[in-house]
């Protein structure tokens, strides 16, 4: 990682409104917020295609941070009042915004509208557009140290895992998602006195499969099956998560007995749905594992972090200085 | 029969492990976690090593060590501890154990080879 890393967010935005836009595009930069634009300008497109090249871009990108509507029609007549409950049903976790022309309120419009969005901003408010993005997106910092160690820990744990791979990570982004990618997840509780949470990863099992037939790994099978690939995403979590430990959380620092509060995990099968309970946006990187030399299909790992039961990113500096005398991996430390 | 006994839940490490071993010549057992590694050792007399984990299903590899000596009695064999953890305290429980050295994860062999062959005479 360089030294301009930066923790981004992904945003859907429907907006036809040229000076609007402009003030999302402002927003978005000084928030490092991604825009993803969907059409608003093709006259052949009705309500039933814009929904459609919605839906399509909530299938394709699974890692959003919010959802940008305006309740003014665009050329196609569609407006986001139009779209609102149907994003809802389709991603209730994400919070969507609506610019409205004369006012911040939801009074006036329709429950069922009022129901499906998080909140309103008048057109030119760059106040208010400001306070519902801190408010919804951003309103949980991590560290960037935070986020560049846990890249770096999980490169080297892939490194030493899968060999011949040359590995890409994307920026870390905020993410309000909780969409599934893949058949395969790991989950494992991250527990310190600054947090309390989990690490997951996700990816395909296809891929892992081939993965292991390229030889790249130390599971030797022509016909691998699932118990393979499961191994190979055990070890790797397995490593994050004692490097995780090693550096970021000391010995002394493990939460009490009075902090070990807990909460259901729920996963919905068919929706591909995964919750924690907690509707902060969570920490995300995305890797892409990449063979050069053979023709291999790229893996990719989605790795989330869900600070769902405490989160203190103040105690973190702390617990930085506080972690000494590190083994080097590898070597044998004689007793 | 052989001179040591791999035990690690994950497959992926057992797999590297004893592969590496073995390209040195040593001969190697496997076992996938604490309760199996106890099994293991209690049937083959041979053993001089034991490499293993710490945290693994059905029995850690710290509970292991402690069985080895206590319910095993057997107070020859030398435990090291093949982990991602490097928690002092783990550390503490296991020099009490009588486990002789600790590995922070990833194994790298050519760094702990001769080590391991002095250990196994």
């Amino acid at each position: 990682m360089t030294e301009e890393t930066k923790i981004v967010s992904k945003v859907l935005v429907h907006e036809c409104d040229e000076q609007a836009l402009e003030l999302l595009k402002k927003m978005c930069t000084q928030n490092n917020l991604v825009g993803l634009k969907v059409s608003t300008g093709d006259n052949t497109i009705g309500l039933k295609d814009a929904s459609n090249e919605i839906d399509d871009v909530l299938k394709s990108n699974v890692d959003l941070g919010a959802v940008f509507l305006s309740e003014e029609p665009d050329q196609n007549d569609v407006s986001g009042m139009d779209l609102c409950e149907s994003i809802r049903r389709r991603r209730p976790e994400l919070p969507i915004f609506l610019r409205r022309n004369n006012t911040d309120t939801t009074e006036d419009l329709s429950p069922a509208v009022q129901e499906s969005i998080a909140g309103c901003y008048k057109t030119g408010d760059e106040e208010k557009l400001n306070q519902l993005i801190n408010d919804f997106i951003c309103s949980m910092y991590y560290p960037i140290e935070l986020a560049q160690g846990i890249e770096q820990i999980s490169k080297e744990a892939f490194e030493n895992l899968i060999s011949d791979t040359h590995i890409r990570c994307d920026q870390p982004y905020l993410v309000k998602d909780q969409i599934i990618y893949g058949e395969l997840f790991s989950l494992i509780p991250l527990e310190s006195s600054w947090c309390r949470g989990y690490m997951m990863l996700q990816t395909t099992e296809s891929e892992v499969m081939d993965l292991i037939r390229s030889v790249r790994t130390h599971i030797k099978s022509d016909r691998p099956d699932t118990r393979d690939s499961n191994n190979i995403l055990n070890e790797v979590t397995n490593m994050i998560w004692g490097g995780i430990k090693s550096r970021y959380f000391s010995s002394e620092d493990s939460p009490t007995d009075a902090h070990r509060t807990q909460v259901p995990i729920i996963v919905n099968h068919s929706q591909k749905h995964i919750s924690f309970g907690s509707t902060e946006p969570q920490l995300c990187f995305k890797y892409t594992l990449h063979e050069p030399q053979r023709p291999y299909p790229d893996v990719i790992i989605y790795q989330r972090l869900i600070f769902n039961l405490s989160w203190d990113p103040d105690k973190f500096a702390e617990s930085d200085k506080a972690v000494e005398d590190l083994v080097d991996s590898g070597e044998l430390e004689f007793f | 029969m052989a001179q040591i006994l791999v035990v690690d839940d994950s497959a992926t490490v057992r797999n590297e492990v004893s592969a590496f071993l073995k390209d040195n010549g040593l001969t190697v057992e496997v076992a996938v976690d604490g309760k199996d590694g106890l099994d293991k050792l209690q049937k083959d007399g041979q053993i001089k090593l034991v490499i293993s984990d710490v945290n693994m299903p059905n029995m850690d590899g710290l509970t292991m060590a402690e069985k080895i000596r206590s319910d095993l009695g057997n107070s020859t064999v030398n435990i090291i501890m093949l982990t991602t953890e490097s928690d002092p305290r783990m550390k503490e429980r296991g020099k009490a154990a009588g486990v002789k050295g600790w590995i922070v994860k990833p194994f790298k062999g050519d760094n702990v080879v001769g080590s391991i062959k002095k250990l196994v005479g």
